[in-house]
């Protein structure tokens, strides 16, 4: 236990990093549910695994948070009462981890994502076995076969790609408001560090799978550009993605909702306060707590247009506002009434894909993102992504040009359709979509087939840098954070333990071996000179002729040309 | 222009359109008449669809289930009717109350010019009794009406019984986006005309009534309703409103839709949908049923209560459940269920109906003719007058300056076209024009001016009287060239000179008239300008006159509407025999008279201050001298 083989860092969003990743493979075994953990900061994460048993006491891990930037209102009504006899030091002391943190690294493939009594089971096992013979077995495996200890003297550093320069000018989305913006230089900084890492050559396959995204943040702007009653479905398809990006850990915070209509509190409403996304009120989309951060009258071009590029005066709060940077993964959903070429907007305006095009571009130029998804339903989708130029956009519709898209769910008792095809098959994969899922992009594109679509979906990849099979869907869709393995050594101290809480470590960058550096985007002029696809390798025009000829040649010989007659 | 300024062609086109004038008017009148037999055939109507995007489609869950309780209030109605002799106001409004409405009525009262024989009223006084459902989570800035029509001789019972039904069924959902209005007006159209008027805070036509109490919000649209039994074989459903205006296409269509998805059988013009629209047979039948709405459009009276909010611009139509010897019925749960509907599908209009037609033909409830296609009909005949006025023009001025196109074309380059004065003598056609015009403005005033003064001198009463001075008037006016020849003095000019100048004002008259009527009542313009066209176009003071005359007589104005009504009950296979040909005409006249005074309804006095005096004119043309 006197030595430290593993360090996790984690930067300013990081909680939510650590509080996914955690429940991937640690916290699920624990029953920390999913709501729980996203609300969490995280101390008081580190408190509840306490409570739960996850960890010995003392604590053998090591936390570094910075004050500012712990969300606690919400964690704390949540937990207070219980957190009575939850001892944790004061933000920014270490703690440390017991060696069952190198749970986290196995969960992946040792707990099969099966749900069911099954895996109820070993959970419950597990969570008997954790604190007594720290996770040395599970089920009768071994787990440290590796990591025994007398073999554990491997370090391994786990860190995630840094944060931009703070003189960047761009504000952190933090967990909370106000928080990173105003102290860039103390942003919310988690450190663990975790003990006895078995064998850094298994983690590392593992790693190339998982560290291959390269964001640090999510963000996603979600707007439905419809008014009116009859066009329910349309707000019912935004808060579907909506519900999914949530459920998958992007927070509110990271969310910019655009609602053109309240659909929940119409008065034709016959079910107040709901939108549906199914028939027979099979799934109410609108759930508990839904945060419009444009509503009504405020959806519009310019505005939706001053969210991507970032030109909001400087009045508009945090929550309306992108702020993400060249670190985050983007996801931008639309919903409405399309044509060739053009959304609208509230019966009113347009935007044209030229202008979505160069908004795209504007955020690219800024470093506004790292990955872009762009997802649109709407009649002839297809005709909102063809004009794109910039790099590492994905881009998916709803239907081609020509097509229409169309609705879904009629539904008697509500009066409406309550949801668009396209959408509704969406929905239904990312409901299947958990944090650790590894299903991929090119799963998303086979969503709706035309069978069930009518229309045709497509999408377009040749911006994208990387391929979609390696893609994962919560690459955009969650907020699960991806960390690079190094298998440097890193010589810490090997007194930490004793140092007990009361040892504050404040990490400064001395620890992270190479200077890093922004990943190389590639310019855009690159981009747009694209080179033409090789076509596809045809036999030589003389070749196949000459076939034919002997063909011809052999046909006569063998049978002369008496027989023709015979043949036609 | 150029064409026009060039003297050799200009004379080139003169003689070729004096040439051509009889085939080519002769053609345009044809083409006229079977443009508008075709408006029946496939190529020139489309299938009706919903435009309106707020309503959707039929996407509702009818749960109305108060058919009993619809009948038991109408036992009720009908018992306190008789117990109170007239509208059972105050039981009406404690059960509008009991089932939740806002209640309120306002009394009325309206002395006719004259005795109105049909309905049997003179002094008119009801009372109308409203309830409005106030929409629980919406502002009261827009409504719905659902209004029932009850009168001594219709009691419209089950109607009342259905309104308090619903209003009961509707009082206990959430989903209103509108208030909604349930009226029971009595004295069936003048009630809704009193209430019409007082909810729009005008008075139009003399009506005297007291204020209401009660609004909703801007009326988006009106259902009216009219049964008379316990179970319906049909429902038949009326849009030709007060002066042929017609309610969106839209309603008609969701009427249909609701129709449809209930498997009502539902009737237009009280004929039923021929079964294969694309066969001669469901062809003639298409036509048949826009011949009855055409003729029912041309008479300018609201057929039903919908016709009069028409006016204020509120979508309307009026639904009439017939109870015919057929085997399966419906009960009031079914009508019910397809009110239900409508409403539910208007409370989902988010502005006025507009996005279908107002301007329409149809050939069965599934079909329509659009104003672009039926217009050119009309267009066709209208032609004939200006084909028949420009040739006069050219005569008339040939007459003229017949000699001076000798002289060069030089000297006929200045001659300014059609501005000589010495081209149309415009004097002596002042005397005939004031003279008819005066016969026309006697018609419309005299006879009910002049009613008690009738009645006192000749033994008749007072309908009869008016009635009958409105046809002594008619008939007196054909008098009329006889008195104005000593007032126009000879004419200097050419022989032919005088009449033709009349006639060429005439017609020019008549194409305006009849292009100002066909726009805003197609049917109408198109009734008249089918029977007054060629025989317009045709007289003249030379030829057979007798025949002339016997055409002119029977174009006239009177006359189209006598064999009007005999084609109206001809189509309807309820054909009339002379004499009872003669009193309904009676009758349509003096309700003809009627309708103008309480409603506003154009029709008399168009025929009377314009078409008439119009026709008088060629009248004159007939017996120059």
């Amino acid at each position: 236990m006197g030595r430290v083989d593993l360090a996790v860092i984690f930067y300013g969003t990081s909680t939510y990093a650590w509080g996914t990743r955690v429940q991937d493979r640690c916290v699920k075994a624990a029953e920390v549910t999913q709501d729980i953990v996203l609300g969490l900061s995280a101390r008081t994460l580190a408190c509840h695994l306490l409570r739960l048993g996850c960890f010995t006491t003392p604590l053998h891990a090591l936390f570094w948070c910075s004050q500012d930037c712990l969300p606690d209102e919400v964690a704390s009504q949540r937990l207070q009462p219980k957190d009575a006899s939850c001892s944790l030091p004061p933000p920014g002391c270490l703690l440390e981890l017991p060696s069952p943190m190198e749970c986290i690294g196995h969960g992946g493939e040792q707990w099969p994502e099966s749900d069911g009594a099954e895996e109820e089971e070993k959970e419950a096992e597990l969570i008997g076995v954790w604190p007594a013979s720290v996770c040395s077995e599970f089920k009768g495996r071994p787990l440290m076969a590796a990591g025994s200890p007398d073999q554990g003297h491997h370090r391994t550093i786990l860190k995630v790609p840094p944060f931009p320069r703070p003189d960047s000018g761009y504000a952190q989305g933090g967990l909370t408001t106000g928080c990173a913006s105003k102290s860039p230089g103390s942003l919310s900084r988690c450190l663990a560090y975790l003990t006895s890492f078995p064998s850094p050559s298994v983690w590392q396959d593992q790693a190339e799978q998982l560290f291959k995204s390269g964001h640090t943040n999510n963000w996603a702007v979600l707007v439905c550009t419809s008014r009116f009653w009859f066009n329910y479905r349309h707000v019912a398809n935004t808060l579907s993605v909506y519900r999914s990006v949530k459920r998958l850990g992007i927070p509110d915070s990271h969310i910019v909702l655009m609602l053109a209509d309240d659909m929940a509190c119409n008065p034709r409403n016959p079910k107040p306060a709901t939108v549906f996304s199914h028939k027979n009120m099979e799934l109410n989309v609108y759930g508990d707590d839904v945060e419009v951060d444009y509503r009504s009258y405020e959806v519009t071009v310019e505005n939706f247009l001053r969210v991507l590029t970032g030109r909001v005066p400087p009045s508009a709060p945090r929550s309306k506002r992108l702020l993400s940077d060249d670190r985050s993964n983007v996801l931008i959903y639309m919903t409405g009434h399309g044509g060739n070429g053009f959304l609208k907007f509230q019966d009113s305006e347009e935007i044209t894909n030229v202008e979505l095009a160069d908004a795209f571009e504007q955020m690219w130029q800024k470093r506004r993102y790292h990955e872009m998804l762009f997802i649109i339903d709407t009649c002839q989708g297809a005709s909102m992504y063809e004009r794109f130029y910039s790099p590492n956009v994905m881009a998916l519709a709803s239907s081609q040009v020509g097509e229409d898209s169309l609705s879904h769910q009629p539904d008697l008792a509500i009066g409406v359709h309550l949801m668009d095809r396209y959408t509704f098959y969406v929905l239904e994969f990312l409901e299947e979509i958990h944090p650790a899922s590894q299903a991929n992009m090119n799963d998303l594109f086979q969503v709706c087939p035309k069978s069930l679509c009518v229309s045709t979906p497509g999408h377009r990849t040749d911006l994208f840098q990387r391929n979609p099979q390696n893609v994962l869907i919560t690459d955009f869709f969650g907020s699960v954070r991806k960390v690079e393995l190094t298998t440097e050594t890193v010589s810490l101290k090997p007194d930490l333990s004793s140092m007990g809480y009361s040892h504050l470590k404040c990490h400064e960058d001395e620890e992270l071996a190479e200077p890093l550096s922004y990943a190389a985007q590639l310019p855009v002029a690159q981009i747009i000179h694209q080179k033409p696809k090789p076509k596809e390798w045809h036999p030589p025009g003389g070749f196949i002729l000459g076939l034919w000829a002997l063909i011809l040649m052999v046909f006569f010989k063998t049978y002369g040309i008496k027989h023709m007659k015979y043949v036609f | 222009m150029g064409l026009l300024l060039d003297s050799h062609r200009r004379r080139a086109l003169a003689r070729l359109l004096l040439r051509l004038n009889t085939p080519l008017c002769v053609v345009s009148y044809l083409a006229g008449v079977f443009w508008f037999l075709g408006l029946a055939f496939s190529p020139l109507t489309q299938n009706t669809y919903i435009s309106e995007n707020a309503m959707g489609s039929t996407m509702v869950e009818e749960q109305f289930e108060g058919g009993e309780h619809a009948l038991n209030f109408a036992r009720d109605f009908t018992a306190q009717r008789r117990k109170t002799g007239s509208l059972p106001v105050a039981w009406l409004e404690r059960t509008m109350r009991s089932v939740g409405l806002e209640v309120y009525s306002q009394s009325f009262s309206r002395t006719l010019p004259f005795p109105d024989e049909t309905h049997e009223r003179y002094m008119v006084s009801g009372t109308n009794v409203y309830g409005i459902l106030r929409a629980p989570r919406a502002a009261s800035t827009e409504s719905l009406v659902l209004v029932v029509p009850s009168s001594p001789e219709t009691l419209n019972a089950q109607a009342v019984g259905l309104l308090l039904s619903l209003a009961a069924y509707f009082r206990s959902q959430i989903y209103w986006a509108k208030d909604i209005i349930f009226l029971v007006t009595e004295h069936d159209l003048l009630g809704t005309e009193a209430w019409l008027e007082a909810y729009h805070d005008v008075n139009i036509t003399g009506m005297q009534s007291s204020a209401l109490q009660g609004r909703a919000g801007a009326i988006q649209a009106a259902v009216a309703l009219e049964l008379n039994s316990d179970v319906v074989t049909s429902l038949d459903v009326a849009v030709e409103g007060l002066n042929g205006q017609l309610p969106n296409l839209d309603l008609l269509n969701l009427f249909h839709a609701f129709c449809q998805k209930e498997a009502l059988l539902c009737t237009l013009q009280g004929k039923l949908q021929h079964s294969d629209w694309a066969s001669l047979g469901g062809s003639l039948h298409g036509l048949q049923t826009l011949m009855l709405m055409v003729l029912r459009q041309a008479s300018g009276r609201p057929h039903g209560p919908h016709g009069l909010f028409l006016r204020y611009h509120v979508e309307a139509i009026t639904l009439r459940g017939i109870n015919s010897f057929r085997q399966y019925k419906y009960d009031m749960t079914a009508v019910g269920k397809t009110l239900e509907g409508m409403f539910r599908k208007l409370n989902n209009l988010l502005e006025r109906l507009h996005q279908s037609y107002f301007f329409y033909l149809l050939p069965s409830l599934s079909r329509f003719v659009s104003i672009g296609l039926y217009m050119p009909a009309i267009g066709f005949l209208l032609f004939i007058p200006g084909l028949k006025a420009l040739e006069l023009w050219v005569k008339l001025n040939k007459a003229d300056f017949g000699p001076e196109e000798q002289l060069g074309p030089n000297h006929s380059l200045v001659q300014p076209f059609g501005q000589d004065a010495r081209g149309v003598a415009l004097t002596p056609l002042v005397a005939p024009v004031l003279i008819s015009q005066a016969t026309g403005l006697a018609l419309y005033l005299l006879p009910v001016m002049g009613q008690h003064v009738a009645a006192q001198h000749f033994p008749v009463a007072e309908a009869e009287a008016v009635v009958l001075t409105l046809l002594a008037i008619y008939v007196a006016g054909l008098a009329l060239p006889h008195s104005t020849h000593r007032v126009v003095s000879s004419t200097p000019r050419g022989p032919d000179s005088g009449w033709m100048a009349l006639k060429l004002v005439a017609l020019l008259y008549l194409a305006i008239q009849l292009g100002c009527i066909s726009l805003f009542n197609f049917s109408l313009g198109f009734l008249l300008a089918v029977t007054m066209v060629p025989a317009a176009a045709l007289t003249q003071p030379s030829g057979p006159r007798f025949l002339y005359a016997v055409l002119l007589v029977l174009v006239s104005p009177g006359a189209t509407l006598l064999g009007s009504l005999f084609l109206w009950r001809e189509l309807q296979e309820a054909p009339l025999t002379l004499a009872e040909g003669w009193q309904l005409f009676l009758s349509a006249l003096a309700q003809g008279v009627l309708d103008h005074h309480l409603y506003g309804a154009l029709l008399f006095p168009l025929l009377s201050l314009g078409l008439y005096p119009c026709w008088l004119l060629f009248w004159n043309v007939l017996f120059w001298k």
